[in-house]
């Protein structure tokens, strides 16, 4: 596959983007930038001329409008049968996704049709002389890895790992391009997407957020960090086994099987830090953390921090704030 | 026992993996959070932190 310009998959749902896409643009156009090429975008579905004109006005080459009526409904099939075709006929040197629950579905195998590797995950990357560097995390992050990827290599970036407000605004050249796809290679029928229940919180709306963790202890302690959203104006929370214990509902959890947020503060009260929390919220723009852990990986991307015990910082932090907003 | 000739993977069809591991090692940490010690005196802490949040980051 001969060197072009770097390619970067984005994905939206029903007509709407997932957040993801913009930040793996943005690792797209810093990549393209170290390789001294191009970057280009493509979006799958039908009828997406509006979404491409969208995303036509960042900064970028072109976009690629991959249009049939049989991706209409997200299928592994249709998606891999599609964009195989677009980057047979683009040949870009790299082919970026953002790493969602849906790439993870497609990539691997449209990777395969070409005989490379899907490196997945990415939080960095460096480039030069035609090659890349992708930097990937080990052992709930407490390892980096780089693999070396050769001009053809696919890749996935990590939620949060690139800043979406990086991109600049641009007028992209919109590219339509129809794949030729057979409704028999397409195995899967999907049924009419449901949500199990309706969100009453958006805390991808929230300025600021004030998260609960396993440190907390017990339900009935819930409030102790309730009364500090409370005199913030902030939306509680929480990490993934506070909502699998049923202690605060599903829909306010964050992480990487939960919401990813970045809000303007984070307060991580009483959570560690694993990696499955940290890629659903270390795109804040300032994150504290409250932990009698001073090793808890929390503090590793956290800017403020309180090393204590959070029955009695969380309190005095009440206690200041409400003396402040008064001051 | 199955080798790799057997799934068909060695050779030239393993050599030719486009990514290949080039290190592993501990990240280094680029950010250097401001702690407060909040065990002896976490009211202290406390309001110390929240000048932070009302002068630097501007919630409060």
């Amino acid at each position: 596959m001969s060197a072009g310009n770097v390619l970067v998959v984005l994905e939206q749902q029903g007509g709407k983007w997932h957040r993801m896409s913009w930040e793996a643009l943005a690792a797209g156009a810093e990549l393209a930038s170290k390789l001294g090429v191009g970057v280009d975008a493509a979006v799958v579905g039908k009828g997406i001329a509006g979404l491409a004109a969208e995303a036509a006005q960042k900064s970028i080459g072109k976009v690629y409008a991959v249009d049939h009526d049989l991706l209409e409904n997200y299928s592994a099939d249709g998606y891999t049968a599609a964009l195989e075709q677009l980057i047979r006929q683009t040949q870009p040197a790299f082919v970026l996704f953002p790493h969602t629950y849906q790439v993870r579905d497609f990539a691997p195998k449209l990777a395969t049709r070409f005989g490379r590797v899907l490196v997945s995950d990415v939080v960095s990357a460096e480039a030069g002389n035609g090659s890349a560097t992708f930097v990937r995390q080990l052992f709930q992050g407490k390892l980096n890895a780089n693999f070396a990827a050769s001009a053809g290599t696919f890749a996935s970036i990590q939620a949060g790992a690139f800043r979406a407000e990086s991109l600049g605004a641009g007028t992209a050249e919109v590219v339509n391009f129809a794949p030729s796809i057979d409704a028999s290679a397409i195995r899967i029928k999907a049924e009419a997407p449901f949500r199990e229940s309706s969100r009453a919180v958006d805390l991808t709306a929230a300025d600021i957020i004030v998260s609960v963790g396993r440190g907390i202890k017990e339900q009935d302690n819930i409030p102790v960090v309730e009364e500090l959203a409370e005199v913030l104006g902030a939306e509680l929370a929480a990490s993934r086994p506070i909502c699998d214990a049923g202690w605060l509902p599903m829909e306010r959890q964050v992480g990487s099987s939960g919401q990813t947020v970045s809000p303007k503060v984070y307060i991580a009260v009483g959570i560690s830090g694993a990696i499955q929390h940290l890629v659903g919220m270390k795109g804040s723009k300032a994150i504290v953390a409250i932990n009698k852990d001073e090793n808890a990986p929390i503090f590793e991307v956290a800017d403020y921090g309180i090393v204590g015990d959070l029955f009695e910082v969380v309190p005095a932090l009440v206690a200041e704030v409400k003396k402040a907003k008064v001051s | 026992t199955v080798t790799a000739a057997d799934l068909g993977v060695a050779g030239a069809a393993a050599d030719a993996s486009s990514a290949t591991l080039d290190k592993v090692y501990m990240p280094q940490r680029t950010k250097q959070a401001v702690i407060f010690q909040g065990g002896d005196n976490p009211a202290q802490a406390a309001a110390q932190l929240v000048e932070k949040l009302k002068f630097e980051v501007r919630v409060i």
